[in-house]
């Protein structure tokens, strides 16, 4: 293979990458059930914000590092094997990376809003929140669940 | 809408739901019309910029780079008038409802249009014939 950015230490960054996820998809579901919470009267506000923050961190670190392995997993794995012989496997990457390119300024609004969000006093508001937050988190899963079938048929 | 100054709860939730439409939609834009994009080009280690790429490429870093910077100027904006005017509790749902439609309606449309997609003329590296054989890239050495 030719010599591509961070090729030699792919394998590191996407390992990162998969723990930011799993940190990211375990945050993301207990946000969403805090928020459902929130419309429902069980008001948790401190926890709402403490998942919003890490979703956000996960979600900002999982798709920094996969954007830093992109590159190697372009040219090794897709160009390299994955087109030819799986080709499924590149189109749902490809919807994986678009999915969490969405999700990006979906969990960083939220992580906005959750520092401002008073459920008690306005319950529109916190229906919306909650809106996003169910999103974010569904998005999260799709990702997570497309990266572990392409890693199935080849990783970096 | 009703006054009020400051930015309030749901001015940054009508910038947050304004920024991911307009994130959404600008992703999903250079797949609709010829947009110029800049292209990294990984085997070569370079940059290009315009609507195609020859070889090996990847415009996935200049979708992004224009979705973000499409969400940052329609939160800035939305923020800007929200401020102002604070949205009532029914342009607040509304607002929820059209940046959880317009996500899903994307990522729907993009999930359509890549599970068709066909790659058999797709730029390749020439693999050695043991890596197209098998799907595991691990060789058994003999003793």
């Amino acid at each position: 293979m030719p010599p591509v950015f961070l090729d030699g230490i792919a394998r590191a960054v996407v390992l990162v990458h998969a723990i930011a996820a799993l940190v990211l998809v375990g945050a993301a579901t207990h946000h969403a059930v805090v928020a459902i919470g929130l419309v429902r009267g069980a008001v948790r506000l401190r926890l709402a914000r403490i998942y919003a923050a890490t979703v956000a961190i996960a979600w900002t670190a999982s798709f920094a590092l996969g954007l830093l392995a992109y590159p190697a997993f372009r040219v090794g794995v897709r160009a390299g094997y994955l087109d030819a012989a799986e080709p499924w496997a590149s189109n749902l990457f490809d919807i994986k990376e678009h999915v969490a390119a969405l999700g990006l300024p979906l969990v960083l609004g939220v992580f906005a809003l959750s520092r401002r969000l008073e459920p008690r006093t306005d319950r529109a508001l916190a229906g919306g929140y909650a809106a996003l937050v169910v999103l974010a988190a569904a998005l999260a899963w799709i990702d997570v669940i497309a990266g572990l079938l392409v890693t199935m048929a080849r990783g970096v | 809408m009703t006054a009020r100054a400051a930015s309030s709860p749901r001015a940054v939730h009508a910038a947050a739901c304004a920024a991911t439409v307009a994130f959404a939609l600008m992703l999903e834009l250079p797949t609709v019309v010829a947009v110029p994009l800049p292209w990294y080009q990984p085997v070569d280690h370079a940059w290009t910029f315009g609507v195609s790429a020859h070889g090996i490429a990847m415009a996935f870093y200049g979708h992004c780079l224009y979705a973000a910077l499409a969400g940052a100027v329609a939160a800035a904006a939305v923020l800007a008038v929200a401020r102002r005017c604070e949205p009532t509790a029914r342009a607040t749902t509304w607002l929820a409802g059209l940046a959880v439609a317009v996500v899903v309606g994307v990522a729907a449309r993009e999930t359509l249009a890549l599970a068709a997609r066909d790659l058999r003329s797709s730029p390749r590296l020439t693999a050695p014939p043991e890596l197209r054989a098998s799907p595991s890239r691990r060789t058994v050495e003999a003793p």
